[in-house]
């Protein structure tokens, strides 16, 4: 025999339901994108690019999204796996990462390409019945470097840069 | 009282589901790494009239590239979104590999699973004319013998209009030899250059 149900299960229920998805969805944050280092990696040194002629700040839409079982950050059309967090930790508190790497290598040549690009950022959101707000601050950085026998010329040659992102929740 | 037990918690269990069917939690979409290494089987250009000039394959073969790329696989078992090394996304289907999707190389109805999935862009200059456009492709399967492989080839095709100066079709055409990997998040291996 069907009967309705009782109005504790399914208050439990609805609470099982939410609990299961705290934290979960996409935030999106408008932030300013801002060189702060950029240098050419040479086999005698690195030398800088100076403030000055770095191009200027850029605004950009980064999104931030929380699954049960992984975290996401969007950058333009790019998806980054971020690195879980240790155990119980507050994801308020603990940078979030993430990174990427490649290496090119000339079978003919010997010469190899190792490149890396590191995301790592700070994202504090509260939510209320007013809206949602927040900040995320972190940085992105990019080195690139080719090594290998002489054929290759002279090496490591490659290049590096780091810039810093700072923004607030904005819409989709 | 057993079963009035059990009823209370089998309600609590649907209105969990329901929950999180309602409120779209609970997942649905699953994310996959793949090690690939890509070797480059084909570069050719066209410029202007001139004839088509491709690069020597045994050359092109020579360089390899060993990154990770991501398959995000929604719950529906056919939406699936592949982003590149470089953070290119493509969307496209998964699918079984029996002839009746497609039919081609490497997805012609050996059995397992195959993905395709497919990207066109396309730029103009209202004032100039000029027009940049792009394809996107990548053909790959899941060996049936070897589910956690993904074998496939992938192109990248990229061009200009006359109105930019001397139409240019470039394609390169790379093949991609993958392994799943445990976790997606590629920090953990502590590989550092």
């Amino acid at each position: 025999m069907n009967r309705p149900l009782p109005m504790s299960p399914v208050l439990v229920g609805l609470a099982i339901g939410f609990a299961g998805c705290a934290g979960d969805g996409i935030d999106f944050f408008e932030v300013v994108r801002s060189r702060v280092d950029e240098c050419a990696i040479r086999s005698n040194g690195e030398f800088c690019v100076e403030p000055e002629q770095f191009d200027p700040p850029t605004v950009e839409v980064w999104a931030v999204e929380t699954r049960a079982e992984v975290a996401l950050l969007y950058v333009d059309e790019e998806v980054w796996v971020l690195d879980p967090l240790p155990g119980d930790a507050d994801p308020a508190t603990v940078e979030r990462t993430a990174t990427k790497t490649s290496v090119v290598i000339d079978g003919l040549t010997g010469c190899r390409t190792d490149a890396v690009r590191e995301v790592g950022f700070l994202s504090v959101v509260t939510r209320s019945a007013f809206g949602t707000t927040g900040t995320l601050d972190g940085s992105l950085s990019v080195r690139s470097v080719l090594t290998g026998p002489e054929s290759c010329g002279s090496t490591p040659v490659g290049e590096r840069t780091v810039d810093v992102v700072s923004g607030t929740v904005s819409g989709p | 009282m057993l079963n009035r037990v059990l009823h209370r918690r089998t309600s609590a269990l649907v209105c969990s589901a329901l929950t999180a069917a309602l409120t779209g939690c609970g997942g649905g979409v699953d994310v996959i790494g793949y090690d690939v290494t890509i070797q480059q089987t084909s570069q050719c250009t066209v410029t202007g009239a001139a004839a088509r000039n491709c690069e020597d394959p045994a050359v092109l073969g020579q360089t390899s590239l060993a990154a990770r790329w991501f398959l995000e696989t929604a719950d529906d078992g056919v939406s699936v979104t592949v982003t590149t090394h470089e953070g290119r996304t493509i969307p496209g289907l998964l699918f079984d590999n029996n002839t009746n999707v497609i039919n081609t190389e490497g997805c012609a109805g050996e059995g397992g699973r195959c993905v395709f999935v497919r990207r066109r862009y396309q730029t103009s200059d209202v004032n100039t004319g000029c027009s940049t456009f792009g394809e996107l492709i990548f053909v790959g399967h899941f060996p049936p013998d070897a589910p956690q492989r993904l074998v496939g080839r992938f192109s990248d095709v990229a061009g200009n209009t006359e109105e930019c100066g001397t139409p240019t079709i470039n394609e390169v055409v790379f093949s991609v030899n993958g392994a799943k990997v445990e976790q997606p998040a590629q920090s953990l291996e502590g590989a550092r250059p």
